[in-house]
Order: structure tokens, then C-alpha cells, then sequence
């Protein structure tokens, strides 16, 4: 189902790709340069009229430009932190999940529907071997046996 | 019976029941359209019956109250309607006609619950909505979408079946069973409570939302995203306003998705943690219960079905078109999607609450009413909690599906735009988005508390200059981190939520209860038979053709003993008189 299992060079990609102005690595840092002055003006509004908060930390001068940094960072470096404890390989659960998958019949339909197969428990490690093999491990050769080839029996309307 | 009573007697929603279920006889592409068609008509319905308009049933010795709307049902119905319309759009071109069925039964069910009376029809809708809902996500036909859809649905209908437990002790308790406010005092509102918590994806109670949505198809999950969890912001509004306890759940559902969000590969499933997140300040604001709060919880759910399901469209689309949401594969597509991004970024935006975009003019409704209170530290999660949202739903969603670095899926799957009805619907909801962000009056005058809502001003110069210091500090901190390395790259894998605790410990401790189970099984098979093999030898000792009881006798002993047992009667005999 992947017609080019290979990824592509490079040098494919620049064939039919013309450059555009996000790819100049210039503009990304103008971009982000652009950002911070916009940063520093809204910090710098407060000066300029009368603030109405409920809390006496509301009328501090930028404290929501302060809050809304350091919650940022936080909330990054923690949530980093939290993959030590909760980040688990994508086949994770399927050693239990094979449990079910004997009990549980698959709709023929699938097939019918364009999914070329159905893995079955035992198929499943050469698919998720695959350089390709997508969204769902156990969703095979088919993109994920999904929407895009077929999965739902979709197909643009004309 | 005129043609007017039968208008009046059917419940909203019931159209789209109906409708949906006729859908199945019609040819393609008639059932398609049709789909587009019949919001229309269920909402022309809705909007024709009367204000304060009541219609009971009498059931056996109750009476159902099969349809009460008020402006609190008349908010949520309008918005139903509106994401059952775009969702139809959305997925005008799928052939799979289960998708449309379920769909269109799901959002009817959905729109009945808001006119439900009584706890009975509440329950009824309830359930309806569970059982339709599943097949959106079994539609997808993989072996792994039949087991979530096994897993949402035993959730779902638990639920259903706490909120009837509940119903039937409050009717024993109190001999009615109307919908109206409660306060926690008993076993029966409690069980209510827990099973409005269970939809609304209460912490711990969560896990199916994210574990379901992301598994649905394409088109799917934007149906799903809509209706289920703000059905039960409904219930919890009509039901649980001012319950203090709401407010702590509400903080912590607003700030533990964040993190999750932050490091989360898959796209969908990052949506879903956000959608988790925004669920929190509804839940805030009904905790808090004044007029101004439940309007801003009434006005969030509002939008934030319009610019979830946005979001939920751009990802389904790039997922329609490249066959995968995860971040480590995609990248780059703002180039063959360009106006997938263009719309990505709308709902991003309103999701951020950026002034003139809908989230700003709904949150901020909240976020006044708590500091009205004088909450601080709910006010200060809140806002921690919003420049959590810029991050995973205003930068992530966008930047790791269309920009960042491309890994190439662009080339290998040679990605077009997505078809025009996915545009269409996604053109629809930005309209929507920016409308609502521009003209808040629309959106106020569609409020429970209509005073409450005229004397709310969104665009002050301190809330859009704070607001705006808040979402720009959090992209440059998004900025800098990126540029120092520090951001969490995008690795294929999973994160363990709640549900390792049912699809990893109870998988594990059965097994070990199994094992030790037929371990003590074994032992005590084993002791029975060395026990029984022993008694057969010591039987067959006594009794075997050669035992001590088993072999014949001669005459004269017979006869000796026989004597000797009736010489032995004879002398008890005298005794025993």
C-alpha cells in the first residue's frame, strides 16, 4: 500500500519544492525576534492605562506576562520531567490487548472496505518493523487501515 | 391530531432519531445530503416550540416529562445543532453509511437529553447517546478500534447505569424525579453526581475520553468531540450549580491534562487531553454557580464545541489525507494544506482565547466571576492553566502537524488538500469562531441569564492587555525552549494514564489471581488424589475379594456370631428396661 517505501532524498524533496519564505532559517529568527518586541510592548501597555483587577498582584506592573512565562516554562521542563514515569513504547498494552483479540471477531467487512488485511496477533511484529507501518501498530500495511486509503470505506465526494 | 400537536409532542431531536435512522434506506449520495438537511429541520423544530413550553407523559402511575425548555436547554440545543451541521458537512463524502446512522442518532440523542424533564428521560437520552456513539468508533475496523470501542462503551453505559441506580433511589426517597437543582445529601444524588462526572471526564474518571476519541475515524471523532462531554456540562449545570466541590475537580481537570498534552506524540489524543482541560473551566464555573459564572460556563461550551470540533476537523483532514496524526511523522504540511492550516490556526487561536477570536469573550466570563469571588488560588490555576492551553492547543496542534521539520509523509503519500465539504466545514466553524470573538452580542443574547449577560464587557483594555501579555510571553517561552533544545521532542510512544490501572494492573492481578488460583487448584487436586489412591488400596484391603470384610465366611463362624449378637441383644434388652 506505501508506494514509496524508501524516504525521500533530499535532493527529492528540492526537486519539486520550491523554496518558500518560512524555509530561510533568517526568517524564522525575524519571526521570533518579531515576537519578542511584541513581548516587550504589551508588558510596556500597563503604564499606559488604568488597570481594574480583583487581586493586588493583578495591578503588579507585567504580572501576566511574568505568570504566563514562567507557567510556560514550567509547565514544559515538568511535563519533560513526567516522561520519565509515564512514557511506555506504542506496542505498550498489546500484550494484554492480545487477550482480546481472540475473543473478539473482526467484521469481515474490513476487507471488503479496502484494508488489504487484517493483521493478527501474530503478524503484528513484522508490521510494526516496517519502516512505514503506521498510525496503529496493529493497523498493518494499510495507513493505519485508515481514512485516508479506505479505512471507513471514505472516498471523496465528486 | 393536527400536524401542530405532533410537533408539539415530539421531543427535540427526535428529527435527527428519526431522520438518521430512515437514513439507512436511501441510496448514495441521497443519504449524504440528507445528513446535511436534517440538523436544519431538527432545528426548525426545536426553535418553533414555544418559550418555557412543557409536554408530559403519563407512563404507568409517573409522569415522564418528556420535554421542559428553557433557555439553559435552548443554549445547549442551538450548539448541538450547529456541530451536528458542521460534523455533517465535514463528512459528507464517507461512504460508510454506519458513520451517518450513528452520527446523526448520537447528535439527536444528545439534543432530546437537553429537553429531558425528568431524570427518567434524562436517562433514556443518556444511554442512547452511549449506544450510538460506539459505533463512530468501531467504524474505523481495526482490531484495536473494536477493543476501545469495547472499553468506551462498558464506561458509558456504567455510567448510565449509576445515573439510573441514582434516579430510582431519588424517586424512592422523594416520589419524583423532576430535573432540577440538587444538593449532595445522599447516596441517590451522589450516585447522579458520579455519573454526570464519569462524561464530563472528572479526574480519574477521565481516561476513556482519551483513550477513545484519538481511535475513531477521521470524521468520527469531530462527532464525538461535541456532544457526549458537553451534554454532561448540561446536566451538570441544570443539576449541580453551585456545588462547591465542583471547583477543585474543575482546577485539577484544568491543569493535569496540560502536562500530558505537553508530551503527548499522538495529535488527536493531544486534542483530547486539551479537550479535557477546557471541560475544567466549565466545570469551574457551575462550581461557582452565580449568574455570571454559569453564563460563562453556558458561553464556553458554546465555542468551545465550535472551535474543538475545528480543531478536530484540521487533524481529521491531515489524517484523511497523510493516514496518521502522530507529531513524529508529519510536519511541513502547510505547503500541500494550505487552507487545513489556515483553519488549524482559527481554532487554535480561539482556543487560546485571543482577543477577537470566541475563546476570549467565553473564558474570560469565567475567569471574572471567579475573581469576583475572590478565589485566588482557583483564579491562579486557571491562569496557569492558559498558558497551558497557548501551548499544546495554540502552538503544538499547528506547529507539529504543519510546520516544524518535515519528515517527509509530504513526499511518500504525495498529500493533497483535504476535499471541499472538509473545507467547507472547517470555513464554517472559523466564520463561527471569529463571529463570535467580534460580535459577542450574538453569543450573549443566547445566554441563561440574559441581564447578567448585557452587563458583561469582554474587550476592557486591562483583560485584552493582560490576556494578550499572558499568550505572548507563552509562545516566546514555547520559542526559547524550542531554540535551546529544551522542548520535549516528538518520539513515537505512549504515556500510562488512568487507564493502566484497568488495562495493565486488573489485567495482571487476574492473571495472578488466576495463576494462584490454579496453583492452589493443582496442590489440592493433587492431595485428593494421593489421598484417594490411598483409600482405594485400604478398601480394597478390607473389602477385595481376599480384604478382611470381602472374603467369605464359613457357616459355623457365621452362625457363632449370630449367636453371640443375639446373646448380646437379649442382655441389653434387660438393661435397657
Amino acid at each position: 500500500m506505501n508506494d514509496a517505501p524508501s524516504h525521500p532524498t533530499p535532493a527529492d524533496a528540492a526537486a519539486d519544492d520550491p523554496p518558500r519564505w518560512l524555509d530561510d532559517p533568517d526568517n524564522q529568527h525575524r519571526i521570533v525576534i518579531g515576537l519578542a518586541i511584541a513581548c516587550v510592548l504589551v508588558t510596556v501597555a500597563d503604564l499606559f492605562y488604568a488597570k481594574h483587577g480583583h487581586f493586588g498582584f493583578e495591578h503588579w506592573l507585567g504580572f501576566h506576562a511574568l505568570y504566563g512565562f514562567v507557567a510556560s516554562v514550567i509547565i514544559v521542563l515538568g511535563a519533560k520531567q513526567l516522561r520519565r514515569v509515564l512514557m511506555r513504547p506504542e506496542d505498550y498494552y498489546d500484550g494484554v490487548d492480545e487477550v482480546y483479540d481472540r475473543t473478539v471477531d473482526v467484521p469481515a467487512r474490513t476487507e471488503r472496505a479496502g484494508v488489504s488485511r487484517v493483521p493478527r496477533a501474530r503478524d503484528r511484529a513484522s508490521d510494526d518493523a516496517a519502516p512505514d507501518g503506521d498510525d496503529a501498530p496493529n493497523g498493518g500495511d494499510a495507513p493505519n487501515g485508515d481514512d485516508a486509503a479506505s479505512g471507513d470505506g471514505t472516498e471523496e465526494a465528486s | 391530531m393536527t400536524f401542530g400537536d405532533l410537533m408539539l409532542a415530539l421531543p427535540p431531536g427526535w428529527p435527527l432519531i428519526l431522520g438518521g435512522l430512515l437514513l439507512a434506506l436511501l441510496r448514495r449520495p441521497a443519504f449524504a445530503y440528507a445528513t446535511l438537511a436534517l440538523p436544519i429541520l431538527s432545528y426548525w423544530h426545536f426553535s418553533s416550540l414555544p418559550d418555557a413550553y412543557t409536554y408530559d407523559l403519563d407512563l404507568f402511575w409517573y409522569k415522564l416529562e418528556l420535554i421542559k425548555v428553557d433557555r439553559l436547554s435552548r443554549i445547549f440545543g442551538l450548539v448541538f445543532h450547529i456541530a451536528a451541521l458542521l460534523g455533517a458537512l465535514f463528512a459528507l463524502h464517507v461512504r460508510d453509511r454506519v458513520q451517518h446512522v450513528s452520527a446523526m442518532v448520537y447528535a439527536g440523542a444528545t439534543i432530546a437529553a437537553t429537553a429531558a424533564g425528568d431524570l427518567i428521560s434524562l436517562f433514556i437520552f443518556w444511554e442512547m447517546t452511549a449506544i450510538s456513539s460506539v459505533f463512530l468508533i468501531w467504524a474505523r475496523r481495526t482490531p484495536r478500534a473494536v477493543r476501545t470501542g469495547l472499553r468506551y462503551l462498558v464506561i458509558q453505559v456504567g455510567s448510565g447505569v449509576l445515573l439510573l441506580s441514582g434516579t430510582l433511589l431519588y424517586l424512592a426517597e422523594n416520589g419524583e424525579m423532576t430535573l432540577k437543582a440538587f444538593t449532595l445529601d445522599g447516596p441517590a444524588t451522589w450516585l447522579i453526581f458520579l455519573a454526570f462526572g464519569i462524561k464530563a471526564a472528572f479526574p480519574l474518571l477521565h481516561n476513556w475520553l482519551q483513550d477513545a476519541y484519538p481511535e475513531s475515524t477521521a470524521t468520527g471523532t469531530v462527532f464525538l468531540s461535541g456532544f457526549t462531554t458537553k451534554l454532561a456540562i448540561y446536566a451538570l449545570a441544570r443539576c449541580f450549580p453551585g456545588t462547591e466541590l465542583l471547583i477543585p475537580i474543575g482546577v485539577v481537570m484544568t491543569l493535569f491534562p496540560i502536562f500530558y498534552a505537553e508530551i503527548e506524540n499522538d495529535l488527536r489524543k493531544v486534542l483530547a487531553y486539551s479537550l479535557n482541560n477546557q471541560l475544567g473551566y466549565m466545570v469551574v464555573g457551575i462550581g461557582i454557580g452565580t449568574e455570571l459564572a454559569l453564563n460563562g460556563a453556558a458561553a464556553h461550551a458554546f465555542v468551545h464545541i465550535i472551535y474543538k470540533g475545528l480543531l478536530f476537523m484540521a487533524m481529521g483532514a491531515v489524517l484523511y489525507r497523510t493516514g496518521t496524526t502522530r507529531a513524529s511523522e508529519l510536519g511541513g504540511l502547510y505547503k500541500a494544506m494550505p487552507w487545513t492550516t489556515a483553519f488549524c490556526i482559527v481554532g487554535a487561536v480561539s482556543i487560546s482565547a485571543f482577543p477577537l477570536f470566541s475563546g476570549f469573550v467565553a473564558k474570560g466570563m469565567i475567569l471574572t466571576a471567579v475573581a469576583e469571588e475572590h478565589r485566588t488560588l482557583t483564579f491562579l490555576g486557571l491562569l496557569f492553566a492558559s498558558a497551558g492551553v497557548m501551548h499544546h492547543s495554540g502552538i503544538k496542534i499547528p506547529y507539529f502537524a504543519f510546520f516544524a521539520h518535515d519528515h517527509g509523509i509530504r513526499h511518500r503519500r504525495k498529500v493533497r488538500e483535504a476535499p471541499w465539504n472538509m473545507l467547507g466545514a472547517m470555513a464554517l466553524a472559523s466564520a463561527l469562531c471569529i463571529g463570535i470573538g467580534v460580535l459577542p452580542g450574538l453569543l450573549y443574547v443566547q445566554l441563561p441569564f440574559s441581564l447578567a449577560a448585557a452587563e458583561y464587557l469582554p474587550y476592557t483594555a486591562t483583560h485584552v492587555v493582560t490576556q494578550l501579555q499572558l499568550l505572548l510571553l507563552a509562545a516566546l517561552a514555547f520559542a526559547v525552549l524550542m531554540r535551546m533544545g529544551l522542548y520535549p521532542d516528538e518520539v513515537r510512544s505512549i504515556n500510562v494514564d488512568s487507564d493502566w490501572t484497568y488495562r495493565k494492573v486488573a489485567p495482571a492481578v487476574l492473571r495472578g489471581l488466576e495463576r494462584g488460583f490454579m496453583a492452589t487448584r493443582g496442590a489440592v487436586e493433587r492431595s485428593v488424589s494421593v489421598l484417594r489412591i490411598r483409600m482405594m488400596g485400604q478398601f480394597g484391603h478390607l473389602y477385595g475379594p481376599r480384604g478382611w470384610l470381602g472374603s467369605p465366611w464359613s457357616t459355623g463362624e457365621t452362625a457363632l456370631w449370630s449367636a453371640i449378637l443375639l446373646v448380646a441383644y437379649l442382655v441389653l434388652s434387660y438393661y435397657v428396661d
